[in-house]
Order: C-alpha cells, then structure tokens, then sequence
C-alpha cells in the first residue's frame, strides 16, 4: 500500500509581523506543516503500520514550502516531494490539483516508482480555509473521494471511513484507488522525537519542476488559475468589537 | 557573527513547545499539587529524546549538541519547573558525568539508557555539612578488594527518591579530599545499603523530588570509579559547568512564559475605562522584564555556543547561573505585580513560578559562589 500524504507549509502567525500600510505580511521564521494536514499525515503513518507500504509527502510551492515537508518526514514519513518553483506562486486549488496529479504520474513512472493506491489531504488550511485542494484532486484524479473522513481503515480493497456529515456520522467503503480528506477530528497528531528532527533535516527531498511534469508556466500560478485574487486587504484592528 | 537558529534548532524547539503545550502545561498545576510528576508524562518526555537532547546518537541521544539541549530546556520551562528540574538533574550534571568522563563500558551500560529516558540519574555531591563548601565533604569510599565501600550521606539529591542511577561523590583520600582524593562513583539504586532519608517539604519545585540518601557500607565494584581516582572534584565542577548554563536556559524559558502572559493580560485587563498595557507604570515594569530577557537569551546562547566549540565555560557558566537566576526572579515578581491580586492566587501559574524561582539562586551553587567563582578567575586572567 503506497500513500500519497498532499501537504501545505503555512505562516507560522505566532511569528509573522504585519503591515497594513503595505499591505503585506513578514515572516520572521520557518513555516510550519499545515496543521490540519497534520492529521492527515497521521492517519497515512497508522495505516502504513497496519498494512506494510510507503508514505510519501508532497508539498507545491517555492523554497520555504520545504520546511513542511521536513516536519512530515520528522513525523515518520518514508519521502519527500516537492514541486517547486516560482511560477506556482499564486496557483488556485484547480492548478495545485492538476499539478499534484501531473506529479504522482510522474513518479509512478520514475523507476521504481509504484502507484498511490491512497491519497489523503488536511481538510483546509487555517490561511485560505477554501478546502477545495482534496476535491479538485479526487475530480482531476477520477478517483472516489470520502470527504472528512474521521477513522478510516482498509478492508479488502476497499477504504472503509466514518465520515462527518451534517447531523453526526455516517460510514461509507469506496474501492481503492480512492482519496480521503481526513477530518481534524480524527486523531491526534504525533509528535515528531528529537532525534528523528536531527534525522529530518538532513534526509534527501526529492524537487520536481514543472517543466519536468510537462507544464509551462502558463498553466501554472495566476496565469493557469481560473480563481483571480482581486484584492489582498488586511483590516484595521478595533477594539471596540463585540460579539452579539 | 550569526545568531540564527539552525533548521533543526527550530525544529526541536517547535517540537518541546507542542509537547509543553499539549502534554505539560495542563497538568503543571497537578503536579505542583500533588507533589509528583505522573510516570506516564516522563515516558512521553522519554519517548520524544527529553532526557538526552544534547548527546550523541551513540549513547542514545538525539545528538543536538549543548545549543539543542538548552533550546529544548527553555521550553520545557514554559510548561513546568518541576519537570524540567527532573529531566534536567538527570541530564546536565547526572548522565552528563557519565558522558564527560565515563569509560566506553561504562558508558553503554549507564549513559544509553540514562539518554533514552529508561533511567533517572541524580547527581550526589552535597551534604548536610557539605554545601557550597564540597571539599568538606565526610562520604567515604575504602578500598576492599575490587570494590569501594561507601559510608556516608547525601543532602538534598534532586531525583533522590526516583533516581535509578546515582553519580556520588566520596573521599577516597583523607589527606588529599578536594586536591586529589575525591573520587565520582557510579551507584545502581539496588546496591545493598542505599536508604532514602528525609523526602524534603519544599517551597517550589513540588513535583520534583528531593531526598537525602544514607549509604551504608555499599560495595561498588571498582569498574564503577567515574573517570581517574581522585579527580572527582574536576568531574563535579566540569558537571556543573553545564548544569549552570541549562539552569540558565531554564530561567530563560520561565521569564519568557512570565512576559507572555503579563503582555496577555495587560492588554486585557481594564482599569480607569482602557487596557493597563495603557499606562506608563505597567509598560515600563513589561519594559524590565523584556530587558533582562533579551539580556538572559543573549547570555545563555553565546555561552552554550562556545562551550559547543569546545571553549571552557567556568566563568561564564557561573555569570550565565547568576545573572540569569536573578534576572527570572526580577521578571516573575513583575509578572506578579502586573497581574495584582490574580497573580497572588493559584489559579494563575504565577504563583507556582515565584515559589519556583527562589531556589535557583541557591541550587547549581550559590549565587555568592558564583560571584567568587566569577571574581577569582576574572583576577586570575582579567577581562575578556
């Protein structure tokens, strides 16, 4: 069983600085591993240990994306991908999609590659919240998806999840090749052992262009997205709030 | 000059910060309460690399060197002194003698399972009439064949009651004691002869142990001699030097926690119609503590940077202990004073710091010994 774990670096916002005047935000240090796709990351760890396999993080973004994928591959992952390159800047969820799925072909069929039987994402990230990466990658992978799946196993060739629905739970089996969006609710996260931090650091992340996938800049970034940011506005802090 | 911190430094410190957070900090209260950390809490520390941070992958660390090792202090006590006296006690001076001068034997037999957390190590050097005087000390150690025979007693061992793995100090030459005959033991806590004496009721620190400890004719096999016969005095002071710097950081993190939630509060407490973050007393107290903060961080990293390249650190460990256990004291009273009568009760962890950091101008050597420490060698060789 080979998982494929898609993941996110997001601003560290305990140590960011602001500027409305600019319009801009500054980070003082690393990124951190999407949180959310933490449990994603999770899950793919526990289900590695309970059918043998590989779980592989990929991250789409420019150079300090790396530092998620170096937090994943302290959790316990076996590698990493990266997709890099400052085309992607600016890449609504349909372009990261397409580009994730450009690059799973890709290293299927590297040699030795295998395929992703599994796909899993974080439910959403806590800057954009759009949550649409894991549907869009289902869609463009035309595979099923099991949408916030809270404990999800394998059974027979088949994923088999509790998922949050509207009013409590449901169970639903889709047949593999499937892709899970892994609810925040469903585990708890492990945190990653000193040493293998020290280990992390200096293990090998695999770097994908997107020349090499077969895409130029125009289907990437802001040029390939069809999602136009019109306006980036940070507001005005008052204290005179107040929640009715 | 760079004072960045590595990817992996910032990595460890994100990692110890998530565990305080998640695991340590809800239950600091507890353990102050109860006077105990639970088992299970140091198994996770265990499991993570806690107890060995700063040695090498070999002898079962995690191989983050002096620098790690003090990021991962400093955020440890964000969370709990208790703790992190435990971890550290067993760390910097107790699995560090080990580390520093134990034979490669001596080493895979005790520091391994001492860094994976398995293990507790206390460090065994003072004595009811032996404190900041340790060449007064009466513990004994006669040879009798291919064992030492120990006779004497220990005063407030921190890890006394826990401890599996006790690095003692004994006279093994009445004639020579500090100059030449003190010699460092290795000690399992089954030797026959080993008694807990008094469990101290202390101030602070309530969750980690501190105990006396009798040996009563205790047979030590003679592969148990840490490091050469008779330099045991170097043994401890090469121990202490470590241990002063990581008390350091210890403080360090603890002000830091001070700061952050006297920020928090000052910006949400409301007194005359607008936040007290608002008036000129309040800022300036928030202003000393940043000072001394910045002060401690800038202290306890160039001394934990050189003596990662190898310079000896006797001096500075002894200005890092002083300056540091005194700047936290300063920032926990300002806290204190910041949050007003709240800071007073034991809903806040306030309280909990003040009683803690009464001790750390006492323990590591105190800060009057300190200052000797950092006056003789300053005569000696003058300024930097």
């Amino acid at each position: 069983m080979n998982i494929l774990v898609c993941v996110k670096a997001v601003l560290d916002l305990s140590n960011v600085s602001v500027s409305r005047g600019q319009g801009k935000i500054f980070e003082k240090g690393k990124r951190l591993l999407n949180p959310f796709d933490e449990h994603a990351v999770e899950l793919a760890l526990q289900l590695r240990q309970a059918a043998a396999g590989t779980v592989t993080a990929l991250t789409v973004g420019e150079g300090r994306d790396e530092d998620a994928l170096r937090k994943a591959l302290a959790m316990g992952v076996d590698r990493a991908v990266f997709v890099k390159g400052p085309e992607l800047d600016g890449s609504d969820h349909g372009v990261r999609a397409r580009v994730i799925a450009k690059a799973m072909s890709a290293l299927v069929a590297a040699p030795g590659g295998a395929p992703f039987e599994l796909v899993l994402c974080g439910e959403r990230s806590p800057e954009h919240g759009g949550g649409q990466v894991g549907p869009a990658l289902a869609e463009a992978l035309g595979r099923p998806q099991v949408y916030r799946g809270l404990r999800v196993r394998l059974d027979a060739g088949q994923v088999v999840a509790a998922v949050r629905t509207d009013d409590g739970e449901s169970e639903v089996r889709v047949p593999l090749p499937a892709l899970v969006v892994v609810d925040a609710a469903a585990n708890h996260p492990r945190i990653p052992k000193a040493l293998d931090i020290m280990k992390a650091v200096k293990r090998e992340v695999r770097i994908l262009a997107c020349v090499e996938l077969g895409l130029s800049p125009e289907d990437v970034g802001v040029a390939g997205s069809r999602l136009r940011l019109a306006r980036f506005e940070i507001p005005e802090v008052k204290e005179d709030a107040a929640m009715a | 000059m760079d004072f960045t911190f590595t990817e992996e430094q910032q990595m460890l410190r994100e990692m110890v910060r998530d565990f305080v957070n998640q695991e340590v900090k809800p239950r600091a209260a507890q353990i102050d309460r109860e006077e105990k950390i639970p088992n299970e809490l140091l198994r996770q520390a265990a499991e993570l690399g806690l107890f060995g941070v700063s040695f090498p992958e070999e002898y079962g660390g995690a191989g983050a060197g002096k620098i790690g090792y003090c990021i991962a202090v400093e955020e440890l006590a964000h969370g709990c002194n208790s703790l992190t006296t435990t971890i550290g006690a067993s760390q910097s001076i107790g699995a560090m003698a080990i580390y520093l001068d134990g034979s490669e034997e001596q080493k895979q037999r005790y520091l391994v399972p001492l860094a994976k957390g398995e293990k507790l190590g206390a460090f065994c050097l003072s004595e009811s009439n032996a404190g900041s005087d340790p060449a007064a000390m009466s513990t004994t150690a006669v040879k009798q064949g291919d064992h030492y025979v120990l006779n004497g007693s220990k005063n407030f061992i921190t890890n006394g009651v826990r401890a599996d793995v006790l690095i003692v100090f004994a006279i093994t030459d009445k004639a020579l004691r500090a100059h030449g005959g003190t010699t460092a033991f290795i000690l399992e806590r089954e030797y026959p002869g080993i008694r807990v004496g008094k469990v101290e009721d202390k101030m602070g620190l309530r969750g980690s142990d501190t105990a006396s400890l009798f040996f009563e004719d205790v047979r030590v096999p003679a592969s148990n001699v840490l490091g050469q016969l008779g330099k045991g005095f170097v043994t401890a002071m090469k121990c202490l030097d470590m241990g002063r710097l990581t008390l350091g950081a210890g403080c360090l993190g603890m002000a830091k926690e001070m700061l952050d939630l006297s920020v928090a509060y000052a910006k949400e407490r409301v007194q005359f119609g607008e936040p007290i973050a608002t008036k000129q007393a309040v800022q300036f107290m928030l202003a000393e503590m940043a000072m001394r903060i910045y002060a401690m961080e800038s202290l306890v990293y160039r001394t934990a940077w050189a003596h990662e390249n190898g310079q000896k650190i006797s001096r500075e460990s002894a200005i890092v202990k002083c300056f540091c256990t005194e700047a936290a004291e300063k920032v926990v009273d300002l806290a204190l004073q910041i949050h007003g009568g709240m800071g007073y009760m034991k809903e806040l962890p306030i309280e909990r710091a003040y009683r803690d950091a009464r001790i750390n101008r006492i323990f590591e050597g105190t800060n009057e010994i300190q200052r000797l420490v950092i006056a003789l060698d300053v005569i000696k060789k003058g300024r930097y």
